[in-house]
């Protein structure tokens, strides 16, 4: 499928919770979309549009909020689907009910950017050692490694 | 059941090391736990911290066996980001040096499956013709590991002549090579029985876990990003996407083993048709503000670079995402409900890149003992495990 027909599919299924789609080049395009419709439109992508592949969930401090992408794949195109979570409530919900692939992802998030992911199944810690302050997100843009 | 294990001293000489706590009733695994994270090295913060140019020998040491991946991975990203063409002479060079670091990674894996097997004749067989690859990569870049070609615009080396006929010379050497071991993986015995029906992963169930690279077209998905999604010199070349549909050990290793075949066939392609021309072009330190998501299929499967410029020359973020990663839920799955034994075979058979291991804890839950077993003592007790059942 065309990234201009998956994006044409979306504006019908999601009309104005599309906010904006950019497709930089063939094989590649960024959605974004608000928070709370990220979990049904990840099942859409999956159920409708057969994107069932997720590579991997990457985060980014961008000030008020941490950007989270969602890279998705099918025939070719990787979709990175964008939603920002405002830091003062860093909440996302699972979608490991729909992609399992997902588990670990969202632990290296929760770990990494200190985003809180809401009914994961197993929310330990991924990467960070055992003794690593509580609060602490090395990525976040407020932390540097001089303090560590 | 949950089962809390003390974490023990890392071996220093490995890398990546990780745990295993692996529950069992009698002999079967009912559940198993992998614990990572030990080496966590913090990469992605310290490429914020370095401007493209330094990132690029950041980057390398991500991994020690794919570095050209990782490199590759960075390198077409930020190029993309600066709309820059690389000159076709060095996207075949770029490529030449992946598909000589596939050839080298593969084997190094059928080496590591074979000794896991107790088949240590196969193993030192398979090193020994590594050691072509490792001297090929040598005579080119001047390093075994850790090539240093690629940069921003293109490669750093070029080809010249001599080098042609070697690489031409080592790929003929190797194709018949690979043909015997190809026959060696299907045909005999004491692979066979150790890799047949073991750490059967579905199809269905490898799409639904998102597993890559061998791992998944050793389950009947033709998912590869040189084909899906083509980079560097890949859309000039002709080759065909390796996938079995036996979704057990046994159609990881067939897949791995005729990849290798085809990374043959691609280095004399690549030789043959090498355009003329400059194998670089300058690239500008800043980089404009934008995002980009770079793909490329690392020895082990889907790599992903995605990097987020600032208009400065030092990376906004870079998130890599490595291959092994992707294949951890796949492996824990294919383990559940199997024998302790098959679990050093299995385990490998991702090809993780965390092999190391030092310590396995088991926990019985007949006898509710607990005791710790190191990777080679699990190794020992497999093959003989094998050897009186057989």
């Amino acid at each position: 499928m065309l990234e201009s027909e998956i994006e044409s599919n979306l504006r019908e299924a999601f009309k104005e919770n599309i906010l904006e789609v950019k497709i930089p080049r063939q094989h590649r395009m960024f959605v974004h979309v608000p928070l709370n419709r990220v979990k049904e439109i990840i099942k859409y992508l999956k159920e409708t549009l057969s994107m069932a592949h997720l590579t991997t969930i990457s985060a980014s401090d961008v000030g008020e909020d941490i950007e989270v992408l969602y890279h998705l794949f099918n025939d070719g195109v990787t979709l990175s689907l964008r939603t920002l979570v405002p830091k003062d409530n860093p909440v996302i919900d699972t979608i490991t009910d729909i992609t399992p692939g997902a588990i670990l992802y969202e632990r290296e998030i929760q770990d990494l950017l200190g985003l809180k992911v809401k009914d994961h199944p197993d929310p330990r810690r991924l990467v960070l050692p055992e003794d690593w302050e509580e609060g602490v997100f090395p990525l976040r843009k407020d932390w540097s490694p001089k303090e560590a | 059941m949950s089962i809390t294990i003390p974490i023990g001293p890392q071996h220093p000489a490995l890398k990546e090391p990780a745990s295993l706590v692996v529950t069992l009733d009698g002999e079967k695994i009912v559940d198993l736990d992998i614990r990572i994270g030990y080496n966590h090295r913090g990469i992605e913060k310290g490429a914020e911290l370095r401007n493209y140019i330094q990132n690029i020998y950041l980057t390398e040491r991500i991994c020690g066996i794919c570095s050209a991946s990782h490199t590759t991975a960075f390198c077409q990203g930020v190029e993309e980001l600066l709309g820059l063409e690389v000159p076709r002479r060095g996207i075949y060079i770029r490529t030449l040096i992946a598909e000589l670091e596939r050839l080298h990674s593969h084997s190094l894996w059928l080496g590591v499956a074979a000794h896991e097997l107790g088949f240590d004749t196969l193993w030192m067989y398979c090193w020994k013709d590594r050691e072509i690859v490792m001297d090929l990569l040598e005579t080119i870049s001047g390093n075994r590991v850790n090539y240093a070609m690629n940069a921003i615009g293109g490669v750093r080396r070029d080809l010249t002549d001599k080098m042609k006929d070697k690489v031409l010379e080592g790929a003929k050497y190797l194709e018949d090579r690979l043909e015997y071991y190809r026959n060696v993986v299907t045909t005999e015995v004491t692979f066979l029985k150790r890799a047949e029906g073991v750490g059967i992963l579905s199809k269905d169930k490898a799409i639904e876990l998102c597993a890559v690279g061998p791992t998944a077209r050793g389950s009947g998905i033709t998912y590869d990003i040189r084909k899906d999604d083509p980079y560097a010199a890949y859309p000039y070349l002709d080759f065909e996407v390796i996938s079995s549909d036996l979704g057990d050990v046994l159609g990881r290793t067939i897949v791995r083993v005729l990849e290798m075949i085809e990374s043959c066939h691609m280095c004399r392609q690549i030789i043959e048709e090498l355009p003329e021309g400059d194998i670089r072009i300058k690239a500008p330190r800043k980089v404009p503000a934008g995002e980009v998501v770079s793909k490329y299929e690392a020895p082990r499967g889907e790599l992903l670079h995605y990097i987020k410029s600032n208009g400065t020359a030092y990376p906004e973020r870079l998130k890599v995402r490595a291959p092994t990663l992707a294949n951890l839920p796949s492996v824990i799955h294919c383990l559940k409900d199997s024998y302790l034994a098959d679990v050093p075979i299995v385990f490998a058979a991702i090809d993780p890149c965390v092999a190391c291991m030092d310590r396995i804890a088991l926990l019985d839950t007949g006898k509710s003992e607990q005791r710790t077993l190191s990777w080679e003592e699990l190794r020992e007790y497999s093959i003989e495990w094998y050897r009186t059942k057989l």
